[in-house]
């Protein structure tokens, strides 16, 4: 509750800044150590709802509690939370995280400029800056949280678990004659394969099968279960009357 | 002085033996050393888990404190007390709940070794056996480190097991230890799993073991009664306490009391919804918000259904909540709105609405059937199919349990800082800092002592996974060919206490296959016991086989 209550605040207070606010020093940055080779990805960086879904892929969810909602290529939704690719100059990639709020008598929308500088990914970094308003007023103790949580998601051996999935599905793609579009398409369809229940919104399972079409399966099992005992037994009965001559 | 050759034969088969004693005595040390620099770094793992490990862990906090397992919410009665128990015991004696479990793991194989010594097994296959259950593959698994019963449990079977082994083998060593040793684990065992209670068909074929193997009648008496006596005991004593406690003596709360009866009654009301794995149907559920007036805040407290849930999820039930849920939520439901303060008042909560139930069906408001009166309904013809598929999938994961082997142990653990101190404090883990946790340090790059062996352990768990599975059922037709092909050679302890296990085994898989078909599928972690316990008797019944053909053959009889 109190996470919301603080996405919120600063929410409302990004609505209040320009946008013309983005000078660094306003900028909330977290350096996040990194392997070099994601180099070999960071084109996924332009497609966000591309990255949540290799990360659901893995095992890696952004969210624990809500279901990544793919908007469209470049945008992503969780609960509330929007995350938009807006645009890239060289290795800095824009976003825009936004946040819509219920009031009871309609929507208000909040957005948040956010930023991912990779120039310093060769050297084992990337830095996340995002420009919310009053950036100095917020308080370190919920900006280490924040930078804690991030540390935590993006820890060596989820990395190196992304890294692997990568570069498997980028070699299956150069192996087709394809390249970045099919890795974009391949993660989609994993994704969609990976919870057919859910994706196909078919009969809920466990509904009941009527008994007169499982006649043959009751049979074999009858079979098995009652005749391969008895033919066991026979065995041995038959043995135990043999001795030697 | 010049030996004669009969003497020089016999002095050099001493010396051969000395050796290979000392070699088998090595290759012991050598893999017990092996496991520690394999596993050493892996940390006790601190999961959020609210009917798991937060629970048992909660629970010994408050016992340890004197409050006995805390205030009561829906929860606190929602798994049978052994867990916290054991855990509460080792913090009192100061040993940390990793190093119990390990200690107890590694102790009932030495053990298990030292009964298949005695049946007459060779060094070879012991060492062999000893092997495949110090590098197993789930012990090196994230569910073997979090503080589940699990682990714990494996340990306690293999004791009863190796305990029976010692019994059942003939000796002049006085058989008291292992019918005390028997006891203990098989009484604690019933506090730990609500499966559990199917030791009893361990000690049923156990007993019909030691009555064919001749063994000696106070001998035969003591290694069932003691058992049976602890566990009648051990059980009486935890309903006491609970009832002095809490003011009923209810051990489990999902299986006994109100509770089941409630669900059973709710699962008999007829509402077109005919699914296995939905015992309160949606519609069902509404039609008791009219029928039954204090059931209506519970059910408007329920979580919707939806595609986004975990029943839909992990199960494909999207349209209701499967019962892999549904009665937790009620129970979460009924304490939410205020309606079971404490266990007496759940109790007479739940009754009322079971007997509301009853008043709407006998009147005709509601149509109703009997549906077994349990949690688990009763068996039905029509879930035939689906009961083989769990029984394949049951029994796919007892040949090769996915361990999630841990490869890098993690660094930071996603619990709000007060249950990660009384995680802390209650199994005395090294690896929780709560200066790191609660993020005031900033996050560790890495955990400090990281181990050289720990890129060992997947491709490890990798080569011995279908190695164990071909050894387990190699050792169970092997089991079946000897009893079927050589009835005429004597049965030895090591065919014994195969068959003991291996009826065991089947009926075990085949009791949570059935259950499964009801509450879907269980992680892989309910067969660590049972596959575990396997990587030990696949061997002595694949010794046994190989010895029997030899006897037969040396007899003159049909190999």
């Amino acid at each position: 509750m109190m996470r919301r209550l603080r996405a919120a605040v600063l929410a409302l207070a990004a609505a209040c800044t320009p946008a013309a606010a983005q000078q660094a020093e306003d900028a909330v940055s977290f350096r996040i150590p990194v392997l070099p080779e994601i180099a070999r990805h960071l084109d996924l960086l332009e497609a966000p709802a591309h990255l949540g879904l290799a990360l659901e892929n893995n095992g890696l969810s952004p969210s624990l509690s809500s279901r990544l909602r793919v908007l469209s290529r470049e945008s992503a939704q969780i609960r509330a939370g929007i995350l938009t690719y807006k645009e890239r100059r060289g290795p800095l990639y824009r976003y825009e995280a936004g946040l819509n709020l219920s009031l009871g008598v309609g929507e208000a929308s909040f957005t948040v400029p956010v930023e991912v500088d990779a120039s310093a990914v060769a050297a084992g970094a990337v830095t996340v800056r995002i420009y919310p308003p009053l950036a100095r007023l917020l308080p370190q103790e919920f900006i280490d949280r924040v930078d804690f949580k991030i540390r935590s998601l993006a820890n060596v051996a989820a990395q190196r678990k992304m890294l692997a999935y990568l570069d498997r599905l980028a070699g299956e793609q150069r192996a087709k004659g394809r390249d970045r579009e099919g890795l974009l398409e391949a993660i989609a369809f994993e994704a969609y394969n990976r919870a057919p229940a859910a994706a196909a919104a078919g009969p809920d399972a466990g509904r009941a099968e009527p008994l007169s079409d499982q006649v043959m399966l009751l049979l074999t099992l009858a079979i098995w279960l009652a005749g391969f005992p008895i033919l066991l037994l026979v065995v041995r009965m038959r043995r135990k009357g043999q001795r030697p001559a | 002085m010049i030996d004669s050759p009969g003497s020089s034969a016999a002095s050099s088969a001493a010396a051969g033996e000395r050796v290979a004693a000392i070699a088998y005595l090595g290759a012991i040390v050598c893999l017990v050393l092996a496991r520690a620099a394999l596993t050493h770094d892996l940390p006790l793992i601190i999961t959020y888990a609210p009917h798991d490990d937060s629970l048992y862990v909660m629970r010994a906090f408050h016992l340890l404190q004197g409050e006995a397992f805390g205030p009561y919410d829906s929860r606190t009665l929602a798994k049978l007390p052994g867990m916290s128990f054991w855990l509460a015991g080792a913090r009192t004696l100061g040993l940390p709940h990793q190093l119990g479990v390990e200690a107890l793991y590694l102790l009932a194989g030495l053990y298990m070794l030292s009964g298949l010594a005695r049946a007459g097994a060779g060094r070879l296959l012991r060492a062999s056996a000893f092997a495949l259950y110090v590098l197993n593959p789930v012990t090196m698994g994230a569910d073997w480190l979090r503080v589940l019963r699990e682990p714990l449990g494996t340990g306690l079977f293999v004791v009863q097991l190796a305990a029976m082994l010692h019994l059942l083998a003939p000796s002049r060593a006085r058989p008291w230890p292992h019918v005390a040793l028997l006891a203990i684990g098989f009484a604690f065992s019933l506090l730990l799993r609500e499966d559990d209670r199917l030791l009893w068909g361990l000690l049923a074929a156990f007993a019909l073991a030691l009555l064919r193997a001749g063994t000696a009648w106070p001998v035969v008496l003591a290694a069932l009664l003691a058992p049976a006596g602890g566990a009648l005991l051990a059980e009486q004593a935890a309903r006491a306490y609970v009832q002095t406690h809490y003011g009923l003596p209810i051990l489990h709360d999902m299986s006994e009391g109100e509770f089941p009866r409630m669900m059973a009654a709710i699962r008999g009301i007829e509402s077109g919804t005919d699914n296995r794995l939905v015992m309160a149907p949606q519609k069902t559920l509404q039609q008791l918000r009219a029928e039954v007036p204090q059931f209506a805040p519970v059910v408007d407290a329920l979580p919707p259904v939806g595609r986004n849930t975990l029943s839909c999820r992990l199960q494909g039930v999207c349209s209701e909540w499967s019962n892999g849920w549904m009665p937790f939520w009620i129970k979460d439901a009924a304490a939410g709105v205020g309606s079971t303060p404490d266990l007496k008042a759940a109790q007479s909560y739940f009754g009322g609405v079971r007997e509301g139930i009853e008043r709407a069906c006998g009147s005709g408001a509601l149509e109703c059937a009997h549906r077994g009166g349990g949690l688990i309904p009763p068996f039905e013809l029509r879930w035939t199919r689906a009961l083989v598929a769990a029984l394949a999938a049951i029994a796919g994961m007892a040949l090769a349990p996915d361990p999630y082997t841990v490869t890098e142990p993690p660094l930071l653990y996603n619990v709000p800082p007060r249950l990660g101190r009384a995680f802390h404090s209650v199994t005395m883990t090294d690896s929780y800092d709560s200066q790191v946790q609660a993020g005031a340090t900033g996050a560790p790059e890495a955990r400090a002592g990281a181990n050289p062996f720990a890129a060992w352990r997947a491709p490890l768990a990798a080569l011995l996974q279908p190695l164990a599975a071909l050894v387990i059922v190699a050792g169970f037709a092997a089991l079946l060919w000897r009893w079927a092909l050589h009835p005429d050679v004597p049965e030895s302890p090591l065919f014994w206490i195969a068959a003991v296990f291996f009826a065991f085994a089947l009926l075990r898989l085949a009791a949570l296959a059935h259950v499964s078909v009801f509450l879907g599928p269980f992680d892989s972690r309910i067969v660590f016991s049972v596959y575990s316990a396997a990587l030990l008797l696949a061997p002595a019944a694949l010794a046994d086989a190989w010895r029997a053909r030899r006897a037969a053959r040396a007899a003159g009889l049909p190999a």
